[in-house]
């Protein structure tokens, strides 16, 4: 079975130390065409016939820069839309609505793992951490 | 177990980048009774690597034979979708991609991970008109991967029905330091943080466990182009049908997003109302347990409601808990009378001014065999928490209400006994069978509803008063199991109720 079924899929590679999901994401929200790629960024598509990954195409380059560029100026809760030939409609969703386990050590030294929307308890001093038992 | 695992690792994209080191991927298949997962593995942004593929030695441990880091990480990702792949259905194989990142945390706590769908869908054959779904429900629904063939975003996951990433830093210094993952097979985590049990509930959400597209901050529902949360004229997700509350005496299918967004933070009065976790939730969820008062004075005896501390001895239930004193604030060493007063006894004390843990002490020091505390503002019984490991007595709190009347029945106890054997309160832990712990009064299972409102938390997980605990509570406790069905569990009838 092929890992993926859609037709295309489109990798952005970047030199050296950047992330390369990180990247993929600055280029696409910051670029507008496919000329203007940096000499230091490649894109590359998974070819849908091998599954092999190549060289991508200028028209898919500009698709995957739109798709990015549209989804940062739009505000929209979702990341990608789509219609399916039978009517169907979805969407993609995006980290906020994910679910995270988050694990607090209370004074007592006891460990309590609660399921959030929001994992900024964590890591974050000014914010109580409201797991923790109160003790008086 | 039944489950067929079948591994094929796959090396997938050699995304070699200067001298970072090459992040190769997994994928593998676990083909189970009913279903089959397809989980692929992808490197942390911020380095380049994938957790799957750390070559760390380490020693086996509980059932997992993995002899490196990442082959044990990938045994635990296999373990719980076999289980998942016993207990759902679906002729389309479910989709995961899998990463381990360097996400928040420092010394006292920590992101353990996340999950969730990653793709949604509405009116597709076989769905309920106008309702959105998560991708594998709607993939198992249509027959079909609806998915398939859309546009990924670059990411080379973007079609996957649910996305997953846990910590790969848990454990190391400056990260919940000295308590990594275990990942063990067997449940005997022991301080450490079980995996088995942290990934099996984030897959539940990413399953559909969750309200998905309503915001529960204010009620509103996704658009159907799901471009935004709109007031009116969203759609619903599926969740919403069977989401009712008792106040309003509504679903949420059937409320306002004001409604919603009150429902949303109103305690102990949300049910799910799905007839499979509906009759799984009675012979699941057990009596309430209860602190058992008797005594003579006129509108005392009955039961308590109480909580526990996180400091002294565990309080076993059924047990005896012994004769009340009452004991004031506590906060000093008790003078002669009242340390004559809770010899022997259960010392009940108001809480305020001095730490639980020095009320306790200092009754302990009395002679007292237990204690109380009455809480001092409305609201349940509060969890105790604090440290003092020469505390040897059990402890529990009451609400302050229920507490009230107790201070005031063991001042009027001896008035109600007789001249030679004045009369007392005593209490007992036990049950209290008119009332199922995690249910409403209509026996129906609660759903986590807080005020203030816990985003992400709330409505998406069963209540925390559930007894016992249910893998789908927010808190993850270490006595669940992996059972996802009644007697032990919920989590699959909800899951019946929504489509699977």
């Amino acid at each position: 079975m092929p890992r993926w079924t859609y037709p295309i899929a489109v990798i952005a590679i970047a030199s050296a130390a950047i992330p390369l999901s990180a990247f993929a994401l600055d280029v696409a929200a910051a670029q507008d065409d496919a000329a203007s790629l940096s000499a230091d960024a490649q894109v590359v598509a998974r070819d849908p016939v091998t599954g092999a990954l190549r060289a991508a195409t200028a028209d898919e380059v500009k698709a995957l820069q739109r798709a990015r560029g549209a989804q940062a100026r739009s505000g929209s809760p979702t990341s990608a839309r789509y219609v399916h030939a039978n009517g169907a409609r979805g969407a993609r969703l995006t980290d906020e609505f994910m679910n995270y386990s988050i694990v607090l050590r209370g004074a007592d030294g006891k460990l309590v793992e609660i399921c959030v929307q929001d994992p900024s308890v964590v890591a974050n001093p000014a914010q109580p951490k409201s797991a923790t038992l109160p003790t008086e | 177990m039944t489950t067929r695992h079948l591994l094929r690792s796959t090396a997938i994209a050699a995304c070699l980048v200067g001298a970072v080191s090459a992040a190769n991927a997994l994928e593998f298949t676990v083909v189970g009774p009913t279903a089959t997962f397809v989980i692929s593995t992808r490197a942390d942004p911020a380095t380049g690597l994938d957790g799957f593929l750390d070559a760390t030695p380490v020693a086996p441990v509980g059932g997992n034979t993995g002899t490196t880091l990442g082959a044990q990480r990938v045994n635990v990702y296999k373990y719980v979708a076999g289980i998942w792949a016993a207990n759902v259905a679906s002729t389309v194989p479910i989709t995961v991609s899998a990463g381990w990142e360097s996400l928040q945390c420092d010394a006292t706590s920590a992101v353990l991970g996340s999950a969730g769908a990653w793709n949604i869908w509405h009116d597709f054959p076989n769905s309920r008109a106008g309702t959105w779904y998560p991708a594998a429900l709607a993939n198992k629904l249509s027959g079909v991967n609806l998915t398939a063939g859309q546009p990924d975003d670059g990411t080379g996951f973007g079609n996957v029905d649910i996305k997953s990433q846990f910590n790969v830093n848990l454990g190391n210094t400056g990260c919940l330091t000295g308590t990594p993952f275990y990942l063990g097979l067997d449940g005997n985590a022991g301080s450490q943080v079980n995996f088995v049990e942290t990934l099996l509930h984030e897959i539940g959400h990413g399953l559909g466990f969750s309200v998905l597209t309503v915001q529960t901050s204010t009620g509103r529902r996704l658009n159907s182009q799901g471009t935004a949360f709109v007031d009116t004229g969203g759609l619903p997700s599926i969740w919403e049908p069977f989401v009712f509350d008792n106040t309003k005496a509504k679903t949420w299918l059937d409320m306002t997003s004001a409604e919603r967004q009150a429902s949303a933070i109103n305690p102990l009065n949300v049910a799910w109302i799905g007839p499979n976790a509906v009759a799984g939730a009675a012979v699941t969820l057990q009596a309430v347990p209860s602190l058992v008062v008797s005594t003579s004075v006129p509108g005392a005896a009955g039961f308590y409601d109480y909580n526990t501390a996180a400091f002294g001895p565990p309080v076993q239930n059924p047990s005896n808990f012994g004769v009340l004193a009452n004991a004031g604030l506590g906060c000093d060493p008790f003078d002669a009378a009242t340390a004559a007063a809770v010899n022997g006894k259960i010392a009940v004390m108001d809480r305020g001014t001095c730490s639980f843990v020095i009320k306790v002490k200092n009754a302990q020091n009395a002679g007292a065999t237990g204690a109380i505390i009455v809480n001092n503002a409305a609201g349940g019984a509060p969890g105790l928490g604090g440290s003092d490991p020469t505390i040897t007595i059990p402890t529990v709190s009451v609400r302050q209400d229920q507490g009230t009347v107790l201070k005031a029945a063991i001042t009027a106890a001896p008035l109600y006994g007789t001249r030679g054997r004045p009369g007392t309160v005593s209490a007992r832990f036990g049950a209290d069978a008119s009332r199922i712990a995690g249910a409403d009064p209509l026996k129906r299972p609660l759903l986590y509803t807080p005020n203030p409102l816990i985003g992400g938390s709330s409505v998406s997980h069963w209540d925390v008063s559930a007894f016992p605990n249910l893998l789908m509570e927010p808190n993850i406790s270490p006595d669940l199991t992996t059972t996802l069905v009644p007697p032990l569990d919920l989590t699959l009838p909800l899951l019946k109720d929504i489509g699977w």
